[in-house]
C-alpha cells in the first residue's frame, strides 16, 4: 500500500446472519479512478459500497481514507456520497429541494445555495425542470437528479449502486457517456457498482471482479477481458471457450513461449505459455492465478469465440495455428456480427464473426455447412483447473 | 345495457344505503333544530330559529373550546404515540409486526364500557395506579385520579390511538426506508433524516389518523361521561343531557349540527392541504426569479 492511495480496504469481512458475505478482502483504490466493483448478484459488491458508504460495518478488517481509518465514522460524517439503485429521490421535495437537500443539512446561505444548485442543474441538463416532482420526471432524468444531488455537498468519492440497472438500452449507453462526461468534469474518485460487464468495460478505468465474496482479479478493462486470471472471470466477462487439456510437452516451434495441450477426442493444441515468467514476476496479493507449468499439469485452455475465424477454403498452413474443420450447427445473425455454434469433433465450440463488409455480397454460411475454424496460438490462453 | 347503467346498478345498494341511513336521519335532525321549542319540554308545532339563535349562548363557547381542547389534545397525545410505534412496525419484521398488530387489536373484542370500567377500578382512589403513585411519592394520598380532565384525556388515548396507530403503519409499511439512508448520506443526522424525510413521507398516514382521532373523540361522550367530572363536559354529553334530561329535541339537534360543522372543518382543511403544496410554489417561485 502506498501513500498515493485513496481508499484502502484491509482484510475486511463481513457475515450476515451466518454466511460470509465479504471474504478477507484487500485491495486499494486511487485518486480520481472510475472504479467499477463488478459481480454476480450476491457476490459482496454492494455489501463493498455499503461499507464505503458507511451503512454497515465490517465484522473485521480497516477501511482507509487518504491514510484515515474511517471504518467507524457514520455515513454522514464522511465525504462520500451516494447514487443509491432506484435512485431514492425525496417523493415529497421538488428536483430542486432534492439537489438542495445536503446544503440545507449543512446550513448553506441562500445565494451560495441557490448559485451550486443552479450550476448542479446545468451540469445534469436539467435547468428547465427544476420545478417538478420527482414523480413526474422519466427514469433517465432522475438518474442524473440523484447524480446532482450526490455531487452538490462536493464528495470526494461518488459511490453509484447499479444506477443504470432500471433503464432501458438506449437510456443505459447514453448514462454511460454521461457519467463518464460527469466524472471528467468533476474529477473526483467513481465507484461504480454493477453486475453488467459491458457498462463495467465501457467506463472503467480499472475494474475489480468479485465472487462469493472473494477477489478474483483487478485490472483495467482490457487486461480483465484478455488475460482473465480465473475461469469464473473468463466466463462472466464476455463469452468464451473452454477445453480441458493436460500439457503434453513443450511445444518445439518455441519451448519456451509455446506448450502443447492434449485435449480429449481433439488433436493437440499449441497455446501461448504465459506462465513462464510468473516466478520473476513480482507477486502482489490479488493475483491468485500465479502458477507454474510442468508436462503432466491440468488445465484449462480459453479462446474467446471472436478471436476464431471462420472460412470454407482452407487456409494457408501457419505453424502458429490451431486448424480445425467442423460442421455449422447453429447460426444466429446480429445485425453487426453472427454467433456459430460448430461441431468440432463432437464438441461445441463457439464463434462470432464481425461483419465489416457489406453482407448480401458474400455467399451466406448454411447450417450443416463443412467449415474451417482457426485461431493463432497467441490468441488463447490458459487458466488453472479449479477445485 | 350501457357502462354508465352498469355503473349505477354497481351504486345504487350502497347510495340507498347511505340515503335512508344517513342523508335522511340527517336531514331529520336538521330539521328538528329548527322547530319550535316546548314551555317545559318536547317541541310545539311551527317553526322558529329559537335553537339555533341560542348556541351563541357564552356558556356553549366555553363547551365548545373545553371539547376542542380535549379532542385536540388526544389527538396530539395518540399521533405522538402511535409515530414512533408505526415507525418501529415497519422496521422490525413482518411477523412481529403482525403479533404486536393482534396486541393492539385484541382490547377491541372487549367491550368499551367495559374496559373504560376498568379504567374506573385503576384510577379509583383505592386503585392500583394510585397506590403505586402514592408508595412511589409521586401522588398525594389526598389526590384524586379520577373525574379530570387528565383523566379522561387518558382514557381517550388509550380508546383510540389505534386509529391512529393503523394509518401511520399503513403509510409506513410503503415507506421506502433507503430514503433515511440517502438523507443520511447527504450529512443528515438520524433525527435529522427522521423528521425531514421520515414524518414527510407517512404524512398521509398522519393526517388520516389524526382525522380519525380528532372525529371519533370531538363526538365523545361515554368516556367524558363515566370518567371525567363537571368540568369535562363535552358537546356529546350536552346533547345526551338536553334529549334525556331537557327533552328539547330542537337544542340538541342543533348542537349536532355544531358538531356535523366542527367535524367538516378538519376534513376540509386536510382537502386543501393535501391539493396544496408549498414546496412546489416555492420552488417554481425560485425558478421565476
Amino acid at each position: 500500500m502506498t501513500i498515493t492511495d485513496h481508499i484502502v480496504f484491509k482484510n475486511i469481512t463481513k457475515k450476515y446472519s451466518g454466511s460470509t458475505t465479504l471474504n478477507d478482502v484487500s485491495f486499494s483504490i486511487k485518486k480520481g479512478e472510475f472504479f467499477s466493483l463488478l459481480g454476480p448478484s450476491g457476490c459482496g459488491k454492494t455489501t463493498l459500497l455499503r461499507l464505503l458508504a458507511g451503512f454497515e460495518k465490517p465484522d473485521s478488517g480497516t477501511i482507509l481514507l487518504d491514510g484515515n481509518e474511517i471504518t467507524h465514522i457514520t455515513a454522514n460524517q464522511r465525504p462520500i456520497n451516494t447514487v443509491f439503485q432506484n435512485y431514492s429521490l425525496f417523493p415529497h421535495l421538488s428536483i430542486w429541494e432534492n439537489i438542495a437537500f445536503g446544503l440545507r443539512i449543512a446550513k448553506c446561505p441562500r445565494d451560495e445555495m441557490q448559485d451550486k444548485v443552479e450550476k448542479m442543474l446545468k451540469l445534469i441538463q436539467m435547468s428547465d425542470h427544476a420545478h417538478k416532482m420527482p414523480d413526474s420526471i422519466s427514469g433517465g432524468q432522475k438518474q442524473r437528479v440523484a447524480i446532482a444531488r450526490a455531487l452538490i455537498n462536493q464528495p470526494q468519492i461518488l459511490l453509484l449502486d447499479e444506477p443504470l440497472a432500471a433503464l432501458d438500452l438506449k437510456l443505459r449507453q447514453k448514462m454511460l457517456i454521461d457519467l463518464d462526461r460527469i466524472h471528467d468534469e468533476v474529477g473526483i474518485t467513481f465507484i461504480f457498482v454493477t453486475h453488467d460487464q459491458t457498462e463495467a468495460l465501457g467506463v472503467s478505468d480499472r475494474i475489480a471482479v468479485l465472487q462469493k465474496g472473494s477477489l478474483e482479479q483487478i485490472g483495467t478493462p482490457v487486461e480483465i477481458y484478455e488475460t482473465p486470471k480465473s475461469t469464473f472471470v473468463a466466463d462472466f466477462i464476455g463469452d468464451t471457450n473452454f477445453f480441458n487439456g493436460t500439457i503434453v510437452q513443450q511445444s518445439e516451434i518455441s519451448p519456451v513461449d509455446y506448450c502443447l495441450l492434449d485435449i480429449a477426442q481433439f488433436s493437440p493444441i499449441l497455446c501461448f505459455n504465459d506462465k513462464k515468467s510468473i516466478e520473476t514476476a513480482p507477486k502482489s496479493a490479488v493475483e491468485t492465478a500465479a502458477f507454474k507449468l510442468k508436462q503432466g499439469d491440468a488445465v484449462i485452455l480459453s479462446i474467446r469465440p471472436e478471436k476464431i475465424q471462420i472460412s470454407r477454403e482452407k487456409p494457408q498452413k501457419n505453424n502458429l495455428h490451431n486448424l480445425f474443420s467442423g460442421t455449422i450447427e447453429t447460426i444466429v445473425y446480429k445485425g453487426d456480427h453472427t454467433h456459430f455454434e460448430i461441431n468440432v469433433s463432437g464438441r461445441k465450440i463457439l464463434v462470432t464473426r464481425q461483419h465489416r463488409h457489406f453482407l448480401l455480397d458474400e455467399v451466406p454460411f448454411t447450417w450443416d455447412e463443412t467449415v474451417w475454424l482457426w485461431w493463432h496460438a497467441d490468441d488463447g490462453f490458459m487458466l488453472e483447473v479449479t477445485p | 345495457m350501457t357502462i354508465t347503467n352498469k355503473e349505477w346498478m354497481i351504486t345504487l345498494p350502497s347510495l340507498t344505503a347511505l340515503t335512508v341511513f344517513f342523508v335522511v336521519p340527517a336531514l331529520i335532525i336538521f330539521a328538528y333544530a329548527f322547530r319550535t321549542e316546548g314551555t317545559f319540554a318536547g317541541e310545539e308545532p311551527g317553526w322558529s330559529l329559537h335553537a339555533i339563535r341560542s348556541l351563541s349562548d357564552v356558556n356553549y363557547y366555553f363547551l365548545i373550546a373545553r371539547t376542542f381542547l380535549i379532542s385536540g389534545l388526544a389527538t396530539i397525545g395518540c399521533l405522538l404515540l402511535a409515530i414512533p410505534v408505526g415507525y418501529q412496525l415497519a422496521v422490525i419484521s413482518k411477523r412481529a409486526a403482525k403479533a404486536l398488530i393482534i396486541l393492539f387489536v385484541l382490547p377491541f373484542w372487549t367491550s368499551f364500557l367495559i374496559r373504560i370500567f376498568a379504567w374506573k377500578i385503576l384510577l379509583h382512589p383505592e386503585g392500583y395506579i394510585k397506590q403505586i403513585l402514592v408508595f412511589l411519592h409521586l401522588a398525594d394520598p389526598h389526590s384524586t385520579l379520577l373525574y379530570n380532565q387528565t383523566a379522561v384525556l387518558l382514557v381517550m388515548i388509550y380508546t383510540y390511538i389505534p386509529f391512529a396507530i393503523f394509518p401511520i403503519y399503513a403509510a409506513a409499511s410503503k415507506f421506502n426506508f433507503q430514503l433515511i439512508e440517502a438523507a443520511m448520506d447527504l450529512g443528515a443526522s438520524q433525527t435529522k433524516s427522521f423528521f425531514k424525510v421520515f414524518i414527510p413521507g407517512v404524512s398521509k398516514g398522519i393526517w388520516t389518523g389524526a382525522l380519525m382521532v380528532f372525529i371519533a373523540t370531538i363526538g365523545a361522550y361515554v368516556i367524558p361521561d363515566l370518567i371525567g367530572g363537571v368540568n369535562s363536559e363535552m358537546i356529546g354529553n350536552k346533547i345526551a343531557g338536553r334529549i334525556f334530561v331537557d327533552q328539547d329535541l330542537p337544542q340538541a339537534s342543533a348542537l349536532s349540527l355544531l358538531l356535523v360543522a366542527i367535524v367538516l372543518l378538519p376534513l376540509m382543511i386536510t382537502t386543501f392541504i393535501s391539493s396544496f403544496r408549498p414546496k412546489r410554489i416555492e420552488a417554481e417561485a425560485r425558478n421565476k426569479e
